[in-house]
């Protein structure tokens, strides 16, 4: 019988366990796909494309193509040379920086976008990143082009200082941080790529309604679609909601007056879907389910269920300045059914005034105060 | 061999040592203390960390010298024993009081920073804690909190210089830890209470603010800046701060 010795049995094992180590280390780089240094991303179509073009794949590879031509590539992102982008008076390429800040550019800021907001934002601006798994609320699918918490009216797009003021901010009471730490050009060139896969998407959700339309794609149609998606854009600056003179104070009187109007149905009528108390379970905003269980009634722009806003946390998304919250009431929340109680009129008259409006504002804010009613 | 395993336990001793006196050089040891109570954390710091440095080269010192000395070829017998009473006390007594020496040394340390926690005045600010984001919550011009005048601003924690700041921590989700190393503060944010703390900064400049309770997925981002100003400075941010919350949306462009 044989037996190794200890000397051989030594011998043998220091090779043994290094050939073992080598050959489970190899599996493992295999496994996990894993490669020294990152992969270059790749731009893919949105679901609803690729589910809306199944039987079309010539179509699909067309539109990828065309999109391609038009905004580059995630390394080499850039706007295609367009009239639409000389229409508006800037070079989208390379946009005013703040006075003295040397500027990024598209590619610095794709790869700032890669390292800061990829893994949450997808590389598309899909919100299906892959930590976006298991997120409430889920983060923004900024390829529809809806921004929710803008300074704007209209349901319009955002203009640079609204996706900045987002990436200074934050948004309190859901997983979007804020960005400060990065230098403010670098802030700025991150919101111009924001717009860039904003305004991509949009063109291919555009190219797509095209073609179903016409079942063809020309060169004119693509530029149609451009054109239009950027008019949207453009419009923007012009949709700035101010208030003329000094923001009315939080008196004792105004609460007491928002407080009706909260609750009057003729007039802010917030209650029915806020509730009674603010808490966001008014019966308007709420259903019974198939199974019997309450639900939300609504849906947002994204096909996710919407939840009325629990006043009393004081956790308001788009910023709780007076100003902020006048904003969500004159403009309403894109995407979602928040209606713009600002541009409501009743008999040729404004449903509110601004008056009204800021007593509805201080009434909000007191929920989550002590001066609460 | 014994002499090889030997020398790796010196190699260990030599590393660790080396690693102590180049790590202030090389931006690896806590920033400067710039909190009135620093100095006595520092002290405090500086001296376990020695007793600790003596008895880690002690114990693996002692360790290489074993395996050195006891692995030897031999032909003597080795020797059975069973206990030491007098090297087991000694060795307790030494060891207890070493601990107790240090526990009573940091006890007055400990106390001025603990007992003046309640004490120390109206909280200048309110510390809120989220995944994965600090906010402040200043109380405006009444000086009293949620109030319709507080303001609110994320990242940036502005503190005046040489005065008592007391800093009230709230956290809206799960456990978080406010750590200023250049204040040597570090006091865990608890969800469901408002826990105080307090400090006194004497220079101004701009500093770190870290989580250090592993508090999710973006915890390693979860970072702001203490910034220490003159008094000057910080009513006049102060005022800015409530100006632009009440503006009326026509600052910017």
């Amino acid at each position: 019988m044989f037996r190794p010795t200890i000397r051989e049995r030594r011998a043998r094992t220091p090779a043994l366990q290094r050939a073992t180590a080598a050959a489970a280390a190899l599996c493992l780089c295999v496994a996990c796909g894993f490669e020294p240094g990152p992969a270059p991303l790749e731009f893919s179509l949105s679901g609803a494309t690729q589910s809306a073009l199944e039987d079309a794949p010539a179509v699909r590879d067309q539109i990828a193509r065309e999109l391609t031509t038009l905004f580059g590539t995630p390394s080499q992102p850039a706007y295609a040379p367009h009239p639409a982008w000389d229409a508006a008076g800037v070079d989208l390429n390379q946009p005013d920086a703040s006075a003295g800040a040397p500027y990024p550019g598209l590619a610095a800021a794709a790869e700032t976008y890669r390292r800061e907001c990829l893994h949450c934002h997808g590389v598309e601006g899909g919100g299906d990143g892959p930590s976006a798994f298991g997120l409430t609320p889920a983060p923004r699918d900024v390829r529809l082009g809806i921004f929710k918490y803008t300074a704007l009216k209209d349901q319009s797009r955002p203009r640079r200082a609204d996706i900045l003021h987002t990436l200074e901010q934050g948004i309190a009471g859901t997983s979007m941080p804020n960005f400060q730490r990065l230098a403010p050009a670098v802030r700025e060139s991150l919101a111009d790529y924001v717009r860039y896969l904003a305004i991509r998407g949009e063109v291919e959700s555009a190219l797509v309604l095209t073609w179903r339309e016409e079942e063809e794609l020309s060169p004119e149609a693509v530029g149609e679609a451009l054109t239009f998606v950027w008019s949207r854009w453009a419009k923007a600056p012009s949709k700035l909601v101010v208030y003329e003179g000094e923001v009315p104070a939080a008196s004792k009187e105004r609460i007491a007056r928002g407080d009706a109007l909260f609750h009057d149905p003729l007039k802010g009528n917030c209650a029915s879907c806020h509730g009674t108390s603010g808490a966001g379970d008014g019966p308007a905003a709420w259903k019974i389910g198939v199974d019997g269980q309450r639900e939300p009634a609504y849906s947002d722009a994204w096909g996710r269920p919407i939840r009325p806003r629990d006043l009393r946390e004081g956790l308001f998304h788009g910023g709780s300045r007076p100003i902020d919250i006048y904003r969500r009431i004159y403009a309403g929340i894109p995407g979602g059914p928040m209606p713009a109680l600002g541009e409501t009129m009743k008999d040729g008259e404004p449903l509110l005034s601004s008056e009204e409006m800021w007593c509805l504002v201080h009434y909000v804010r007191s929920l989550s105060l002590r001066e609460g009613p | 061999m014994r002499t090889l395993i030997a020398l790796l336990f010196g190699a260990l001793i030599a590393a660790v040592l080396w690693s102590f006196v180049v790590a202030p050089g090389r931006g690896w040891w806590m920033p400067a203390s710039v909190s009135t109570y620093g100095g006595d954390i520092d002290k405090l710091f500086n001296t376990i960390t020695v007793v600790l440095a003596v008895a880690f080269v002690g114990t693996i010192g002692g360790l290489a010298w074993l395996v050195w000395r006891g692995t030897r070829t031999t032909t003597v017998r080795a020797l059975h024993t069973h206990g030491n009473a007098r090297l087991e006390g000694a060795w307790t007594f030494v060891t207890g009081g070493l601990l107790l020496t240090l526990a009573l040394m940091q006890l007055s340390v400990w106390r001025a920073i603990q007992a003046e926690r309640g004490s120390g005045g109206k909280p200048l600010v309110r510390v809120l804690a989220a995944q994965f984001d600090w906010r402040f919550r200043y109380p405006g011009v009444d000086g009293m909190f949620d109030t319709a005048d507080d303001f609110e601003t994320p990242y940036r924690l502005v503190v005046p210089v040489d005065e008592r700041v007391v800093i009230e921590l709230r956290s809206r989700d799960v456990i978080h830890g406010f750590f200023v190393p250049a204040l040597r503060l570090k006091q865990d944010v608890l969800p469901g209470s408002a826990l105080t703390a307090w400090f006194e900064a004497h220079t101004p400049g701009e500093y770190d603010l870290i989580c250090t309770q592993l508090c999710g997925s973006g915890h390693y981002r979860m970072a702001g800046k203490v910034q220490v100003v003159s008094r000057a400075d910080f009513d006049a941010w102060n005022e800015r701060m409530q100006r632009e919350w009440r503006t009326n949306g026509q600052e910017r462009p």
